[in-house]
C-alpha cells in the first residue's frame, strides 16, 4: 500500500530562517506515528505542509497520493486538528457538525453524535463556553467525522489537564480500531504519545534525527558502560548518539545492531525516552532515517 | 457553504441593514416634508416650466438647510458596509486561526473565497440599492440650485452609491487578506477607499466624456444653467489675455480706470450697473465657461458606476489568488 504521508527533500524557509531543512520521509498505512521534537522543531510546520497550509520552499511533499493537498478530494480523506483545536467560537457543536456535514462528501452524523454523547459534551454551547477539554474533543470528533484515510494532530493534548488527555486518546484509538486509519499526533513530550504509538518521528532543529518503528528503533540502540574511553576507541558500526563522560567511566548512547561482545562494556537497552532524548541533546548527529536504516546507517555530515 | 456563510455574517449583514435602515427611515420621513413643500410652495412647477425661480429655490433651499447634516452620511455609507461585510472576510478567519478549521474541510479554498465574497457582495448590493433608491429620491428636490453632477452631490444618487459600496467590499476583503488582521485591514480600507473616491470624483471624473466650452460677454447671461457643471471658468480680454478666474471679475478703481477711463471711479464711488455693463462690453470681456451639460449625467454616472465595478473585481480576483497561493 502506498504511504498516505511522503516527504522528499522538503524544506520551508521563512525569511532567512529554515523551519524544517531536508526532510525526507514515509509514513506506512495504518501506523500511529509519534511527531516529537521541542518547541520549534518544526512539527507544525511539517503538520501544516502536509495539510497544504503552507507550500514547500524546496523538496515535494504527497499526500494521499497527491502532490496538490489543496484539492478538494485529497482534503475530504485528511483529518487535521490544529493546534489549539480552532473552532468558531459562536457556534455549538451541532452547527459545527452542520458546516462540517455540508463542507465534506463524506460525513459520519451518527459516529460523531455518539462520540459527543459518550464524552458529555453538550451540543447546543456555543464552542467559545466549553472547557478546553471539551474543545479538543469537538475538534477531533469534526476531524474523524471525515472518516480520513490520515489525520493529523498538532498538539492535541497540549493544555489538556490528565483526565481530558486520557479520554482524547481513549476516542481516538478506538476510532484507529475501528477503521485502521493512519494517525500522525505531534508533541514536544514523548511521555503523552509513548503508550500509543507504534511509530517514530523525532525533529529537533529543523531536521529529521529518527524515523522508524518503535520496536525497531528500540532494538538499534544500546546504552554502553564501561572504562572511560575517547572517541578513537570506538568500533566502526557503532554511531555515538549521545556520550557521558565522568572520570573514569563512559556512557554511550549507541546507533547498532551489531552484538557487543566486549567482556569489560557493560550492555543495556535504553528506553525509547533515553533515544529520543539522547537525539535532542545532540540534533547534529545525523538522521536515522527509514526502517531499514538500522543495518545501513546514514550519516549527514553536519 | 452558503450556510456556513449566512451562520457566519449574518450578525454583521442585519447590523449593516439596521444602521442604514434607520438613515432611510429618517430620509423617508423627512423626505416627504421635503417633497410636499418642494410642492406647494410651486418650486416644483417653477423648475418645470424653467421659470426664474432663484426666489423660491433660496426660500426653499434655508428652510432645509438644517438636512445638510445627512450628505456626510450618505458619502460614508458604502464605506461602512466595505468596513463590516469586507475587512474581517478574510483577515478575520486569519487572526482567529479558524483557517485551519476551514480551509482542511473537503472544498477549495477559491470556491471557500467566491462563496463568501459572492454572498457578502450580494448582500452589500441589495442594501446598497435600497439605500441609494431613497437617497436619491430625497436628494430630487435639492437639486434645484447646484447641477446634479456637482462633486460631493454627484456621488450619493444615482447607480455610483452601489458601485462604491461593491469595490468597498472587495478592497476590504482584499486588504484583510494581504494585512492578515481585521482592525489594520479597517484601517487600510479606509484610507484606500477615501484615497481612491477622492482621486476619482476630484481628479477624474471630468474628464470621463468631452467637456464643452462657451463664450459670451461677461456682462451678459451665459448660456450655461444651474443643472450644468462648469467645470472651469475664466474670463478674457478682447487681446485673449486671462483677466480673471471663475466668473467674479474683480474690480479695484485703478483696473477701471485704466479699462473704461471715461468711468470716474473712486473706492467709494462705483459707477452703476447699467455703465459698468457697457463699459465692460465696449472693451470685448467675454467669459469662457467649460463645462459638462445637465445631459451626460447618466453617461458619467454608468462610466463612474461601471469603473468601480472593474475595479471591485479586480479586487476580488486579488483575494482569490491572495488566499489561495500567498496566505502562510
Amino acid at each position: 500500500m502506498n504511504a498516505p504521508l511522503q516527504a522528499t527533500g522538503v524544506g520551508k524557509r521563512y525569511g532567512r530562517t529554515w523551519a524544517l531543512r531536508n526532510c525526507s520521509l514515509r509514513i506506512p498505512a495504518g501506523q500511529v506515528v509519534a511527531l516529537v521534537g521541542p518547541n520549534g522543531a518544526g512539527k507544525t510546520t511539517l503538520l501544516h505542509l502536509a495539510v497544504g497550509l503552507v507550500e514547500p520552499s524546496a523538496g515535494q511533499i504527497a499526500v494521499l497520493g497527491s502532490t496538490d493537498r489543496q484539492r478538494p478530494d485529497v482534503l475530504a480523506r485528511l483529518g487535521f486538528v490544529a493546534q489549539g483545536a480552532p473552532l468558531y467560537p459562536t457556534m455549538t457543536a451541532a452547527e459545527l457538525f452542520n458546516m462540517g456535514r455540508r463542507l465534506n462528501p463524506s460525513w459520519d452524523s451518527t459516529g460523531a453524535l455518539a462520540r459527543l454523547r459518550e464524552v458529555d459534551v453538550p451540543l447546543d454551547r456555543p464552542a467559545g463556553k466549553l472547557s478546553g477539554g471539551q474543545r479538543a474533543q469537538v475538534a477531533l470528533t469534526l476531524a474523524l467525522a471525515k472518516r480520513p484515510q490520515l489525520l493529523l494532530l498538532d498538539e492535541p493534548l497540549a493544555s489538556l489537564d490528565p483526565l481530558a488527555r486520557r479520554q482524547l486518546l481513549q476516542t481516538l484509538m478506538s476510532a484507529v480500531a475501528e477503521t485502521g486509519m493512519t494517525v500522525v499526533l505531534s508533541s514536544h513530550l514523548l511521555a503523552d504519545l509513548e503508550r500509543v504509538c507504534d511509530y517514530l518521528i523525532v525533529l529537533a532543529a529543523g531536521q529529521v534525527q529518527v524515523v522508524g518503528e518503535v520496536e525497531e528503533v528500540v532494538a538499534g540502540h544500546r546504552v554502553v558502560r564501561g572504562p572511560r574511553r575517547d572517541e578513537r576507541q570506538i568500533p566502526g558500526g557503532w554511531v555515538v548518539v549521545d556520550a557521558q563522560h565522568s572520570a573514569r567511566q563512559s556512557t554511550l548512547l549507541v546507533r547498532t545492531d551489531e552484538q557487543v561482545l566486549d567482556p569489560a562494556l557493560e550492555v543495556c537497552q535504553p528506553t525509547l525516552e533515553e533515544i529520543v532524548l539522547g537525539y535532542l541533546a545532540n540534533p547534529t548527529v545525523g538522521a536515522l532515517t527509514g526502517p531499514q536504516s538500522g543495518r545501513h546507517p546514514v550519516e549527514v555530515a553536519p | 457553504m452558503i450556510w456556513l456563510t449566512w451562520r457566519q455574517h449574518r450578525v454583521s449583514v442585519a447590523t449593516a441593514a439596521a444602521l442604514l435602515g434607520a438613515v432611510a427611515m429618517f430620509l423617508f420621513i423627512e423626505g416627504r416634508t421635503v417633497h410636499s413643500v418642494f410642492q406647494s410652495s410651486g418650486l416644483s412647477a417653477c423648475l418645470a416650466a424653467h421659470g426664474s425661480c432663484s426666489e423660491l429655490a433660496r426660500a426653499f433651499n434655508n428652510r432645509f438647510s438644517g438636512v445638510q447634516f445627512v450628505v456626510p452620511l450618505l458619502l460614508v455609507a458604502p464605506l461602512f458596509v466595505g468596513l463590516f461585510l469586507g475587512s474581517p472576510l478574510v483577515a478575520r478567519e486569519l487572526e482567529h486561526g479558524t483557517h485551519r478549521l476551514v480551509w482542511t474541510q473537503g472544498i477549495t479554498r477559491r470556491r471557500w473565497t467566491l462563496t463568501k465574497l459572492g454572498l457578502l457582495a450580494a448582500a452589500a448590493l441589495v442594501l446598497a440599492a435600497a439605500f441609494a433608491a431613497v437617497a436619491t429620491w430625497f436628494a430630487t428636490p435639492f437639486n434645484n440650485a447646484s447641477s446634479r453632477l456637482t462633486p460631493g452631490v454627484f456621488d450619493l444618487q444615482g447607480v455610483v452609491p452601489v458601485a462604491y459600496t461593491l469595490f468597498a467590499v472587495a478592497l476590504g476583503a482584499a486588504l484583510g487578506a494581504v494585512l492578515r488582521r481585521t482592525l489594520p485591514a479597517m484601517a487600510a480600507t479606509l484610507a484606500a477607499f477615501v484615497g481612491v473616491r477622492a482621486a476619482v470624483a476630484l481628479l477624474a471624473r471630468s474628464h470621463f466624456l468631452p467637456t464643452r466650452t462657451t463664450s459670451y460677454p461677461t456682462a451678459a447671461p451665459g448660456p450655461t444653467t444651474n443643472a450644468d457643471w462648469v467645470v472651469h471658468s475664466q474670463i478674457v480680454d478682447a487681446h485673449g489675455t486671462v483677466v480673471g478666474n471663475g466668473h467674479d471679475l474683480e474690480l479695484s478703481p485703478e483696473r477701471l480706470a485704466a479699462w473704461c477711463p471715461s468711468l470716474p471711479a473712486t473706492r467709494d464711488q462705483f459707477p452703476g450697473r447699467g455703465a459698468l455693463d457697457a463699459c465692460l462690453n465696449s472693451i470685448g470681456l467675454r467669459t469662457v465657461d467649460t463645462y459638462h451639460p445637465a445631459s451626460q449625467y447618466w453617461a458619467l454616472q454608468g462610466i463612474e458606476a461601471a469603473l468601480f465595478l472593474l475595479g471591485a473585481a479586480a479586487l476580488a480576483i486579488v483575494t482569490v489568488w491572495w488566499v489561495r497561493r500567498r496566505v502562510v
